[in-house]
Parts: C-alpha cells; sequence; structure tokens
C-alpha cells in the first residue's frame, strides 16, 4: 500500500478553483519533488494535505497508509505523522520554542502511547538532534520564530520535523529564500531524515535545491494538475526551458 | 442636578424667549427639533466635573458673564479676512459675522450645477423642505448638551451641499468673525454638510476673534458624507483670548467616504473642539489630526469619539500638543467598535510636549471593543524635549532657544505634513511659527 | 475563524471545571444576618478588639451609611442587599489552634484539597525544590493557622493574622491602619472598615529580606456569607518581602461578596512585592452565582529608593473590580503592575492601576494583558498622574487585549495627568486575536485547539507570568489553561 495516495484531487479557496484533479502516489522510503511555477497550486496542495480551514476539496480523495486523510482534523493528520515545513512559520510572540516543540513531541507520544518526556529528557532528546543536524538548540530558548531570519526559520521547521519523527514530510518551498550555506543545513538535514518508513514531498519552484536532495521522483504541477512526472533528470531539463511549454500545454 | 444647572437657565431663556419670532417657527418639524434641543439641554444643563467627557474641562467661566445672543449687524472690514496663504488661495467664501451671514463679504460666483452654498437662515426661510431630511439627523443631543442648547437656537450658519458625482472645483472657506461689542455676547452658529454619493469637497473653516471682550461661541457642524464621497476639512481655532468656543461636529460616513479633518487650536480661553464620528459604512475611512498650541490659562480641548459600526472601516488619529505657562491641555479619543464591525482598523496616537512647570496635559485614549478581528491601537506620550537632541544642536553652535523652537517646530510639523492642499499646509505653518515666535523665546522649562 | 466560530458553539460551563468547588461540612459560628452597629459591636467583640479599634469601626460604619455605591465601573450586577448577609461566619474553635495539630481536621482535608500545605515541611502542592513558603489560612471570616510562626520571629518578622496583630502589636497597627486607605476612602473600602473580620499582617523590620515567601490563602466557605479581611503589610527601611495571595470559594447560585482592604507600605530602600492568583468561583456559564470581588489594594512607596510591585493573575470572579494602586511618594521610589486577566462565559472585570507619581525620579511600569472570551466583558482602566513635583518621573504602560470570539468585549480606558514638563509618560494598547495561521501552526504539530490557545495565550501573558514567583507561575499556567475552557471549539 503507498503511504500517500491522491486521487483526481480538486480545491477550491474563497470558491476559486486552484488544484483541477491531482493524482500522485508516494511510497515510503520514496522522496518526491514537486514543481511548478508560481501559482500552479503548489502550496495549496500542501495546506490541503495539511487541513488548513479555507481550502475547500470539491472533489477527489486523498489516503494516508489506506486511511482518508481529508476526514481527519489538522492536529489528528499531525499526530498521525504528516508535517508540514511551511514557507512562511508564523511568529508566536512569549512562546519559547522549547516549550511549543515539548508540547507538540508529547501530544504526538501521547497519541503513540508512549509515555510524556519530561523536561530534561527532552532537552537531551532535542540536543542530540540539533546536534545531528548542525543546528544550534539555542534558538529554542527564544520565542518561536520570533525575530527569527529567513534561515533560521528554516532550521527550526527542520529541527521540528526531526524532533517529530513524521512518516509523512511535507517542505513547502523550504528552500526559498536561503543562502547556499542554509541550503546545504536544510538538505543535510532533510537527507538525514530519509528513511524506509518516510516518505517527503519536496515542494519547489527551483530545480536548485534537488542538487543537494535527490528525488526519486519528479513531478511538474501546472494549473492545478501534474502535467508530468519523470525521474530527477526532469528537473533539469525544466532547468533548462523553463515552464513556459507546460503553462502553454494546460491553458 | 448637573453642577453646571446654576448658570444653564440664562442660556435657555434666551433661546425659549426668541422662539415665536424666529425664523420658521411656524416650520412644526423644525420648532419640534429645536424644542426637544431646549428639553434635552434643559435636562442635562451645561456639563460638569461630574460629566465622565467634561472632567478635564471646566465650563464655570461661563456663569461669570451675562452673555446675549449676537445680532451680527456689526461693521467690519475685508482686510482682517485670514489667512494670508488661503486669503490668496482661489475659494468660495461665506462669511459670518457675530453669527449671522454677511452677504455682502460672501464671494459665491459661478458656482457649478449641483452645489449649493447658503446661509441657514436663509434656507429656513426658503427652502426647509430641503433641510428637513439632513438637519439634526446626525447628532447624539444626549451626548452633546451643548449641540442641545445650540439647537433650541438653529437661526443661522452655514448649508453646502454637493450633489452626488459633483466634484466641487475650489475649497469652500468659511470664515466667522467676531467683533464684540462692550458686553459679552454669545453665538449659536449651525453648519451643515451633505456629500452625496461620490461627490467630492475641500472646506477651510477659520474662527477667528477680534478683541479681549468675553464672547461664547458654541457651533454645531453636521457632516454627511454619503457613498464614496470624500470631504478634506481644515479648522483655524483663532478666536479672541477671552473667548469660550465650544465646537460640536458631528460627522456621518457612508460606504467608502473618505474624511480628513485637521484641526488647529491656538485661540481662545476656554476651547473644546469635539468630533463624534460614525462610520455607518462598510470601508469608510476617517482621519483626523490636529494640533493644539496653549499658553497664559488657556484650556484645548480636543475630544474625539469615533463609532465603528460597519465593516472594514478605517479609523486614525495623530493629535500633537504644545502647552507653556499656566495652559491646560486636554485630549480624549474614543475608539468605540460596536459587534459586528469586523475588520475595523483603528489607530490613535496623542504627543504632548509641556513647556513650563505650571502647563498640564490631561490624556484619555480609550478603547471600547465589541468585535474580534480588528487591529486598534492607542498611543499617547508625554514629555519634554528630548535631551540628547538639544544637546546635539547646541554642540552645533546652535543657542538653547533657536534649538528648542527647531525641535518643536519638528515636533509639531510630523503632524502637518498630513495636510494635502499646500496652501492651507502653508498657512497653518505660517501660524505655528508666529505662534512660536510670540511664545517661546521666553519659555524655559527648567 | 472556523476555530473561533467552533469555539462558541462549543461553551461549556466553566462551573464543571472549577475544581475548588466543594463546600466543608464544619460547624460555625455565625453572626446574625444584617448589618447594623450592633453587628460591628458583635464583630468588634468576637475579635476581642480593644476600644480604639472599635471606635474606628464604628466612625467607619457611621460614614458609609452616608455614601452611595459607586456606579462609574463598567460592569453590571444587579443591587447588592446589604442586609441579606451575614457578616461574621467562623468555624467553631475554642480559641485559635496553638499548634498546628490542633487545627479540626475537617480544615486541614480542606486546604490539603485545596492543595494549600498547612504542615510547615510540606511546600505548595505539586512543585518540588520550590522553597518553602509561611502560609496564614484565613477561612471566611477568620484565620484558622498561620505557620512557620516562630521561624520568622527569630528574625523580627511578624506574621500574623490582624485580629492577633491588633492585640499583640496595636502601637504598629494604630500607626499604619488606614495610612494608606483611609477608613472614608470608597464605599467598599469603608464597609471593610467597619466589618473587617481577618487578614494578615506582616512586618518586615530594618534591614531584614524574608528569608521565605509570605502567603495568604483565603476561603469562601459559608453561604451567604460576606468575606471582609483586611491586610497589612509593613517593609521598614531596608525590608524586604515577596508575598503571595490565593482564593477559592464553593460554586453556589447565589453571588457573594468578597471586599477587601490591602495595603502596603515601604519606607527608605524597602521593597515588597505582592502576588494574587485569584480563582475565586467564577459563576456557571449563565452568569448564575460567583464571587462579587470588590477590593482596595494601595501601597504607599513613603520612602527613598523604596518599590512596590503588584502582580495579579485574576482568572475567577462573577465581577472583578479593582485597581491595585501605588502612590509613590518617595524620591526615586519605584511602581509596579502587571496583570492577567481572563474573563470567559459571563465574567465581567473592570481593573487597573493607579500610579500617583509624587516624588522626584519616581517610575512606573505597567503591563497589562487583557484575554476576553465567550461573552465576557472586561476594561482596562489605569490612571498615570504626574504631580507637579514629580521632577524627572517616568511611566510606561503597555495594555494588549486579546479576543476570542465575536461576542466579548475588551476595552482600554487610561487616564494620563500630567503637570511636571520634566516628566515622561508612554502609553500604548493594541487589541488582537488569535491568529488562525498561528493556530494552524500549532495544529499542524500536533496540538489540540484548546492546548494551542492555550498555548498562545501563555505566550501573550508571558511578561507578566514570569514576575511570579516560581511557585506560583506554574500554577497560574495551568489555570490560563483552565479559565479558557469552551472558548475554542
Amino acid at each position: 500500500m503507498a503511504l500517500l495516495e491522491i486521487r483526481n484531487l480538486h480545491a477550491t479557496v474563497d470558491n476559486k478553483p486552484i488544484l483541477n484533479g491531482v493524482d500522485l502516489i508516494l511510497d515510503a522510503g520514496e522522496v518526491h519533488a514537486i514543481m511548478g511555477p508560481n501559482g500552479s497550486g503548489k502550496s495549496t496542495l500542501s495546506y490541503v494535505l495539511a487541513g488548513r480551514d479555507g481550502y475547500d476539496v470539491t472533489d477527489g480523495e486523498v489516503l494516508y497508509d489506506g486511511r482518508d486523510l481529508l476526514a481527519m482534523e489538522a492536529d489528528e493528520r499531525a499526530r498521525e505523522g504528516v508535517f508540514l515545513a511551511f514557507q512562511y512559520p508564523v511568529e508566536i510572540p512569549g512562546v519559547a520554542g522549547l516549550t511549543f516543540l515539548k508540547t507538540a513531541a508529547n501530544a504526538l507520544r501521547r497519541h503513540r502511547g508512549e509515555g510524556e518526556l519530561d523536561a530534561m529528557d527532552f532537552l537531551k532528546f532535542v540536543r542530540d538532534k540539533a546536534d545531528s543536524l548542525d543546528i544550534n538548540a539555542d534558538m529554542l530558548k527564544r520565542a518561536v520564530n520570533e525575530g527569527f531570519s529567513g534561515g533560521e526559520k528554516k532550521r527550526m521547521e527542520i529541527l521540528q520535523m526531526a524532533v517529530l519523527e513524521p512518516r509523512l514530510a511535507i517542505l513547502d518551498e523550504t528552500d526559498s529564500g536561503l543562502d547556499i550555506d542554509a541550503l546545504k543545513v536544510v538538505a543535510d538535514g532533510v537527507n538525514a531524515l530519509r528513511g524506509p518508513e518516510r516518505g517527503m514531498l519536496l515542494i519547489t519552484h527551483y530545480q536548485r535545491m534537488l542538487d543537494y536532495i535527490v528525488p526519486d521522483r519528479v513531478h511538474v504541477l501546472a494549473h492545478g494538475r501534474i502535467v508530468k512526472s519523470g525521474d530527477k533528470s526532469l528537473a533539469l531539463e525544466l532547468e533548462a526551458k523553463g515552464y513556459g511549454e507546460y503553462l502553454d500545454a494546460a491553458e | 442636578m448637573p453642577d453646571g444647572s446654576g448658570h444653564m437657565q440664562p442660556f435657555l431663556d434666551q433661546a425659549l424667549a426668541g422662539a415665536a419670532d424666529v425664523p420658521g417657527a411656524k416650520v412644526k418639524w423644525l420648532s419640534d427639533l429645536r424644542g426637544r434641543g431646549a428639553a434635552i439641554y434643559g435636562d442635562r444643563g451645561l456639563p460638569g466635573r461630574r460629566d465622565e467627557y467634561w472632567r478635564y474641562t471646566n465650563l464655570n467661566e461661563l456663569g461669570k458673564n451675562d452673555y446675549q445672543l449676537a445680532n451680527g449687524t456689526a461693521a467690519v472690514d475685508v482686510p482682517p479676512l485670514p489667512h494670508r496663504a488661503v486669503a490668496e488661495l482661489a475659494s468660495y467664501r461665506i462669511v459670518f459675522v457675530n453669527g449671522r451671514l454677511r452677504s455682502d463679504l460672501c464671494v459665491l460666483d459661478d458656482m457649478p450645477d449641483g452645489v449649493l452654498i447658503a446661509g441657514l437662515g436663509d434656507m429656513i426661510a426658503a427652502a426647509p423642505d430641503r433641510l428637513q431630511p439632513v438637519l439634526g439627523q446626525n447628532l447624539d443631543l444626549h451626548a452633546m448638551p451643548l449641540a442641545a442648547l445650540n439647537t433650541a437656537f438653529m437661526r443661522d450658519g452655514m448649508v453646502l451641499f454637493v450633489d452626488s458625482g459633483v466634484s466641487l472645483d475650489k475649497p469652500v472657506h468659511l470664515v466667522s468673525i467676531v467683533v464684540p461689542g462692550d458686553t459679552p455676547m454669545m453665538l449659536q452658529p449651525r453648519h451643515l454638510v451633505v456629500l452625496g454619493d461620490g461627490a467630492k469637497a475641500t472646506l477651510i473653516e477659520s474662527h477667528i476673534g477680534g478683541s479681549d471682550v468675553a464672547y461664547f461661541n458654541n457651533l454645531v457642524s453636521e457632516l454627511s458624507l454619503g457613498e464614496r464621497a470624500e470631504l478634506n476639512h481644515y479648522t483655524f481655532q483663532e478666536e479672541g483670548p477671552a473667548a469660550v468656543h465650544i465646537s460640536a461636529t458631528a460627522l456621518n460616513l457612508a460606504a467608502a467616504a473618505s474624511y480628513g479633518g485637521f484641526i488647529l487650536q491656538t485661540g481662545s480661553s476656554i476651547s473644546r473642539c469635539e468630533t463624534r464620528a460614525i462610520l455607518s459604512g462598510p470601508g469608510a475611512d476617517c482621519r483626523l489630526d490636529g494640533i493644539y498650541l496653549g499658553t497664559g490659562s488657556q484650556v484645548l480641548d480636543n475630544t474625539i469619539y469615533i463609532e465603528h459600526v460597519a465593516t472594514g472601516c478605517r479609523s486614525r488619529q495623530v493629535y500633537k500638543g504644545v502647552l507653556d505657562d499656566k495652559a491646560r491641555g486636554v485630549f480624549q479619543g474614543k475608539i468605540h467598535v460596536r459587534p459586528g464591525a469586523q475588520q475595523t482598523d483603528g489607530y490613535q496616537l496623542s504627543r504632548a510636549l509641556l513647556l513650563s512647570p505650571r502647563a498640564e496635559i490631561d490624556t484619555r485614549p480609550e478603547l471600547e471593543i465589541y468585535a474580534d478581528d480588528v487591529k486598534c491601537s492607542h498611543g499617547a506620550t508625554v514629555g519634554e524635549l528630548d535631551a540628547e537632541a538639544m544637546f546635539y544642536l547646541m554642540s552645533r553652535g546652535i543657542a538653547a532657544d533657536a534649538a528648542r523652537r527647531i525641535l518643536i517646530e519638528a515636533f509639531v510639523g510630523e503632524a502637518l505634513s498630513e495636510i494635502r492642499l499646500s496652501q492651507v499646509a502653508e498657512d497653518f505653518s505660517a501660524h505655528v511659527r508666529n505662534w512660536l515666535n510670540t511664545n517661546i523665546t521666553l519659555a524655559a522649562a527648567e | 475563524m472556523v476555530a473561533n466560530v467552533d469555539a462558541l458553539e462549543q461553551v461549556q460551563s466553566l462551573g464543571e471545571q472549577y475544581k475548588y468547588g466543594f463546600v466543608t461540612d464544619i460547624d460555625v459560628d455565625l453572626a446574625p444576618k444584617g448589618l447594623n452597629e450592633d453587628i460591628v459591636r458583635l464583630i468588634s467583640e468576637k475579635k476581642g478588639d480593644p476600644e480604639w479599634m472599635l471606635e474606628w469601626r464604628l466612625k467607619a460604619y457611621r460614614h458609609w451609611l452616608t455614601m452611595e455605591e459607586p456606579r462609574w465601573q463598567k460592569v453590571a450586577f444587579a443591587p447588592i442587599d446589604f442586609q441579606d448577609a451575614y457578616y461574621y461566619a467562623a468555624p467553631k474553635l475554642s480559641d485559635k489552634p496553638k499548634s498546628l495539630d490542633e487545627i479540626d481536621p475537617k480544615l486541614l482535608e480542606t486546604y490539603e484539597k485545596l492543595g494549600i500545605p498547612l504542615k510547615e515541611q510540606e511546600v505548595l502542592a505539586g512543585v518540588e525544590g520550590a522553597p518553602r513558603v509561611a502560609v496564614d489560612a484565613v477561612f471566611d471570616s477568620v484565620s484558622v493557622a498561620t505557620t512557620y510562626k516562630a521561624k520568622l520571629e527569630e528574625i523580627g518578622v511578624i506574621f500574623c493574622s490582624i485580629s492577633e496583630a491588633i492585640k499583640d502589636h496595636p502601637e504598629l497597627v494604630r500607626k499604619y491602619l488606614g495610612s494608606v486607605v483611609p477608613y472614608a476612602d470608597n464605599f467598599y473600602a469603608t464597609l471593610n472598615s467597619a466589618v473587617f473580620t481577618d487578614g494578615s499582617f506582616v512586618y518586615i523590620p530594618k534591614g531584614v529580606r524574608c528569608p521565605m515567601e509570605l502567603s495568604t490563602y483565603f476561603r469562601i466557605n459559608q453561604e451567604n456569607t460576606g468575606q471582609f479581611e483586611r491586610t497589612l503589610i509593613i517593609a521598614d527601611e531596608g525590608a524586604h518581602v515577596s508575598y503571595l495571595e490565593g482564593c477559592t470559594a464553593p460554586m453556589r447560585d447565589e453571588h457573594q461578596l468578597h471586599a477587601a482592604v490591602v495595603e502596603l507600605i515601604t519606607l527608605d530602600d524597602a521593597e515588597i512585592k505582592y502576588s494574587t492568583v485569584q480563582n475565586w468561583y467564577p459563576g456557571d456559564a449563565e452568569g448564575r452565582g460567583g464571587i462579587f470581588n470588590f477590593v482596595t489594594k494601595r501601597g504607599a512607596c513613603r520612602g527613598r529608593n523604596s518599590k512596590i510591585s503588584w502582580t495579579q493573575v485574576e482568572t475567577g470572579s462573577a465581577i472583578t473590580w479593582k485597581y491595585p494602586s501605588c502612590i509613590l511618594q518617595g524620591d526615586n521610589s519605584v511602581g509596579e503592575f502587571y496583570s492577567v486577566a481572563i474573563t470567559n462565559n459571563a465574567q465581567q472585570a473592570d481593573t487597573g492601576t493607579k500610579m500617583i507619581h509624587i516624588g522626584k525620579n519616581t517610575s512606573s511600569r505597567i503591563i497589562s494583558k487583557g484575554i476576553s472570551t465567550g461573552r465576557a466583558d472586561q476594561t482596562y482602566r489605569g490612571l498615570v498622574r504626574m504631580q507637579r513635583g514629580a521632577h524627572g518621573a517616568r511611566n510606561y504602560t503597555q495594555c494588549d487585549s486579546l479576543l476570542i470570539g465575536d461576542q466579548c468585549g475588551a476595552h482600554t480606558v487610561p487616564y494620563i495627568e500630567c503637570q511636571n514638563p520634566t516628566a515622561q509618560v508612554e502609553h500604548e494598547a493594541t487589541t488582537s486575536r488569535i491568529g488562525d495561521d498561528q493556530l494552524f501552526y500549532c495544529r499542524q504539530r500536533g496540538l489540540s485547539n484548546e492546548e494551542a490557545v492555550s498555548l498562545i495565550v501563555n505566550g501573550f501573558c508571558r511578561e507578566v507570568l514570569q514576575t511570579l514567583p516560581m511557585e506560583f507561575a506554574v500554577e497560574a499556567q495551568k489555570l490560563v489553561g483552565i479559565s479558557l475552557e469552551g472558548s475554542v471549539g
């Protein structure tokens, strides 16, 4: 059984159709890249999968481990192992990153029937994760994302992903706005988290990140549909030719 | 009984005494409206310190004089007409002397179609029906007892009607001049501005008083803006030094209407400029700024009440005050967001500078909010000039007085920069500079 | 948005969440219902007052008869029938127990259920490694136990019930009682002056830094009883004390009045930190029952370089109406007010502070965080006054309101009066709501809506909560979550 199976997914935002029949199958252990021009529906797809309010599914279905993903609330999906690395992580003033992450991790552990970690154990757990990803855990002493640079925000997302150990990770333009050093840290983090049980969707506009994270499959999203799929060479082709061809084809 | 009850009666007596032969006495709705004003004022009396929104402005002064309703026949020369820059500005001009329209001083030629500028007295006599749907409609008399008193009179004032879709080509300049006689007089002018849907106009008001004799100018303006209408409204309050100036402005904004108001107060011994705005249509925008400069024992009160009724409206106020000698400034501003007025954006800033150890500022910004999807904030600061900035200027060889002048001018200048009409901005600046020249050189905060 | 709408559909009774709503069945000594001069004399007699104390009470009572109830506050409630309440209710004890072993086990059990340690080796419930806290436990009208008294006496700290202080330390009480809140101050303070029954008294002698937190725990148990306690804390020159106050009451359908007076005095270089976690019964979702919490709290920084800091976490009561204030008389004195107020369901709160700057270079800081949800209405009302002589005085005020749902109200009414050109006042206020993006971000990490709201609100309040002593901060954070229950779906 596929980890994620998207069938004929249609979705609207403010009654405006954005996704117009997306089909996609992602198996556990695989990393797929979804590429597409601006406005093609990439972020909408990630929000629909994560269950954000205001994104209305009008047709189609999404199976996660064979279960109806769309029937679950956003937090339920998260506890079931769906993780979204946000393109624009929001600031939550006054809430220390460590508190936030501990609350989240313990919500997941409770859900899985595991015991909650106390503050000391959790701190050690997080520090180990951070060290292994070459991320400075001191970031967690500050309020969630507050005053973070773009790069810090993205590293924080990767650290959260490592701590929460999702089965399905969706990375929404995690490469955008990063300089080459930050991009490497993020890519190394993602590569370190690849595993036989875990599937990942990398949503990106540019091929650049795929130099560091080699995908198993590449899909082109245009006008709310997957218009072409292929192996990693497709990304290079897009890099060379641009999206023009797909824009025209889908018109 | 209200605090002021002791000396409310003389005012009311005068209103009632003339009631029978005032213009429009036989027009039923109008005499009903006057009667209602008299009744509400009679009930409340002059506001006193126990009235929550009058705690900082005491009107006991009004009890000291026997103010008599002015008759408006005084002779006046045109040259005193203000203001230098504005006087050169091409405009329609409507002039009131001692509260009465003086046609001989007005400039109302070549008015475009769809625009009416006239005296309220003339309108009452000639076409009261045109007034009926609008006069007194936007005014909460219970909230403004002195507007109720004004309503009991309603003899003259300005009427400005701009029909839907019409843009007035030149500003309207309303000039009120008081030429007191030997005894204290009272004025009760009533102005009415109605802009139809999509209409546009600019209104400049100048309130000038000539002498040291006490007088009481109690004016009310009702401004009503139709959908998408735009009004820019600039006011100079430059009454005589013994004057009591009480102005109540009621403002109603329909959907997407836009109002930009600016008030510069320097005159009178006691002044209160109160604006109550109702943002009744979605997307309305209300901007209201002001500068008040006080010295001697002046009391300058700025009271604003903004009521957000509809969704998606915006309101902004920025007020700057400079107070010298024993002057007292008052800023009261309330943003009230009614249930359902979602996506409200409200902002208010009050900043005041005290230049003398005897000066005082009382500030009360207030938020009352009953909708959750809103962005409302206010800020208030009081303080002296920035010591570091003073030091910086002085270290460049600028004398202390001059440095103070520069910083004060910069302080108020921030508010002046909001004025869109350059002649008005120029005139306001000149006025501010003049005030600083007269008052600041000797002042010392130490 | 959707989360907020769901919220309102699923409003649960807060009453069901209130953990402290039980009643202790205990024999009580009850004065006859109603209020008159005889009742004042009876209370005075029960307390064993000296003559001067009775005279003071009677003076207050006679003045109270001439006063009218204030109505300017933005809260609405049916008129209070002052004759339909008991002004004295005390658990039957032969005398105040000499040692903790003599206390009625039912009382011990009550405080145990409330998590308040009356055994000296214990600490506040659930917090390991916390420093020891001395507790004065006030049950209805009387203090039933005060812990660590003897240990504190060794260093000259007086910590006892005010009744004991009136008998044992009359010179201190006569000097300071009513010196900050005079008997004629306001309607409820005057009533309190006439009928106050107990409360805590603290005196920290010169140069002493009190080695442990002092705390009073107020419990209303008896039906139809008003609680009128009086607290007086004096920090002599160079002294330092941190004092905590907690309160709970059973769930009942009728309202009960709590009209306390707290007076704080700091002399030169002294400091008092006064923290309150107010969790009186708030009434049910329809607004039935709950405590009317009408309290006068005021501190006088009499000495140079002295400091008074108020922190309050207000989650309980049907109506909260209080303004812990500072009169900054001493040059360089400092006043602080940190407040979190949460109103849910039909709760109302009109709270804030007054900072009266009299001395030179005095400074004050006000941080107020208000959260309103359900159909609740909340007002911050504050006065900052810079008097003529307050050269170089400073104030900074930040008032933030958070609205959850569209049926509640949040209001900000600051009065800023400045008569000194060298004084500086800065005031900022904002009103906002929890962002949908913040909620979604939390939920995407696996937090339920309620956990997310609780976390975000705790973050919103952080600046205030972190001023609480550690053992209270943990409790307060949990309380924030509990108080918001039912506010989101």
